[in-house]
């Protein structure tokens, strides 16, 4: 990012193509994929401008989503339809699996990863947002706690939430193996 | 399983099936704001050449775009834009190659940009995951949930019009040299199972517990699913169409061949298809 700041395309290119795949899914997950584009091109516009006032002061993929993380809380308050920061310590207990399709045996892996991509998009937001900061920007739980303006307990305990609730979820055949 | 496998397990498979990527005019309008940035032209054959502001209306109405667009957010507070003006910078030093050997991320070859896009991905076998959810054939070239023994099977050229060993279960204890029992309106030639001793592996279940198939395929259109079983009647595959609810809106309609006896019929069953140009793998059915 510092060579970008000097002018050096080919670095903010290398940027780009390191981070522009989970950046977009981290969006893609969480709004309707026109939403997501508009959403990710703000993010990068606003690197793009801060190119000559980045310091380092962090990582530059910390930075980067605490952008998105940003752009994306901005965006739910116009749409004025959420309550962005639900109840932040007090995750809920570990999930029933009330979310479960039913009886139905998932042995074929493509409808595993289908039903797990939806019951991602399901998640409540926040620990949406750790999971896709986890498993798509790559972060450990500070660097989550950071991007998320929050505790890394905090972060920690909305992990684990969306895991056990992805857990007790998805079709037990998907687990195995 | 352990709670600690099983997130590795849903971890790996989110990983497996989260590959989207940014579409191309994204890349080229994000491309182009940044190369407006640095005084550069993305495009330019000229080298050095500095190219006066403006240059390209389309640019710059769309930079000019992009920059008013964006949100005021504090992290970083920006004075004005200076992005569509062509405000001086002092000039970096240059990477003289720099124009003629940029190329667009679209622009490269898909397979490299979905390596890099997903770098945590898992091997590229999993990179069709990304596109569209009904694509013809299914598998992975793993095996997630195959309990096969690893040795491989005899060769498979014998195989090509070998039809699985209907019906019952085998018994654990009577290995896989069953004759085939051909049912009665079945197109037969049936192959038979090697001596070799076979050590079945637990997953071989005793018929209270379910059976082995080969599922070839799985699509929301049952045309499609019905086209499949089609496929395979002719080439002398028992096989039928499953149909599964798995959301309230998702049904989706799997084509399996089997029952299979034993993991031998299974495995050259496997071959035969493969060589026939569908992958299949293995799945328990528990009934």
């Amino acid at each position: 990012m510092q060579r970008y700041a000097g002018g050096d395309m080919e670095a903010f290119e290398r940027l780009y193509e390191r981070h522009r795949g989970g950046l977009y899914r981290y969006f893609l997950r969480q709004s309707h994929p026109l939403v997501a584009e508009e959403l990710f091109q703000d993010v990068w516009a606003r690197v793009i401008q801060s190119r000559k006032r980045y310091r380092p002061k962090a990582a530059f993929k910390t930075w980067l989503y605490t952008l998105a993380h940003n752009r994306l809380v901005d965006h739910w308050r116009r749409e004025g339809s959420r309550s962005i920061e639900t109840s932040d310590d007090d995750c809920p207990e570990a999930a029933t699996a009330d979310a479960h399709p039913g009886p139905q045996r998932l042995v074929d892996l493509r409808e595993c990863l289908e039903q797990l991509l939806a019951l991602v998009a399901g998640l409540p937001e926040v620990q949406r947002q750790t999971f896709l900061l986890r498993h798509e920007a790559g972060m450990t739980l500070a660097e989550i706690a950071r991007a998320m303006s929050t505790r890394a307990e905090t972060a920690k305990s909305r992990l684990r939430y969306a895991m056990d609730r992805l857990r007790a979820a998805i079709a037990k055949e998907c687990l195995e193996g | 399983m352990i709670t600690e496998d099983q997130d590795s397990r849903i971890s790996d498979l989110y990983r497996q099936s989260s590959q989207e990527t940014p579409p191309a005019h994204i890349d080229r309008a994000v491309l182009e704001l940044a190369g407006k940035s640095v005084r550069r032209r993305p495009w330019s054959p000229f080298g050095n050449h500095w190219v006066a502001g403006g240059a390209l209306a389309g640019v710059v109405v769309l930079s000019v775009a992009l920059v008013l667009d964006v949100p005021r957010q504090a992290e970083h507070s920006a004075p004005a834009q200076d992005a569509p003006a062509p405000a001086r910078e002092a000039q970096p030093e240059v990477h003289k190659e720099t124009v003629q050997r940029r190329v667009l991320p679209s622009e490269r070859p898909a397979g490299s940009e979905a390596k890099r896009a997903a770098p945590a991905a898992p091997a590229p076998r999993f990179d069709f995951y990304g596109t569209l959810p009904d694509s013809e054939v299914v598998a992975p070239q793993a095996e997630p949930r195959a309990r096969l023994q690893q040795a491989p099977s005899v060769a498979a050229e014998e195989t090509a019009t070998t039809t699985p060993a209907p019906a019952a279960v085998a018994d654990e204890s009577a290995g896989v040299t069953t004759a085939p029992s051909v049912a009665a309106d079945e197109p037969a030639s049936a192959a038979p199972a090697p001596a070799t001793a076979v050590k079945e592996s637990t997953a071989t279940t005793p018929a209270s517990q379910g059976a082995w198939y080969l599922q070839v395929g799985s699509f929301r259109e049952k045309h499609r699913a019905d086209e499949l079983q089609a496929k395979l009647t002719e080439l002398g595959y028992r096989c039928a169409v499953h149909e599964v609810r798995v959301t309230d809106t998702d049904v989706f309609h799997r084509v399996r061949v089997g029952p299979f006896a034993g993991k031998d019929t299974l495995e050259k069953s496997k071959l035969g298809l493969g060589a026939a140009g569908f992958q299949a793998y293995a799945v328990r059915v528990e009934e």
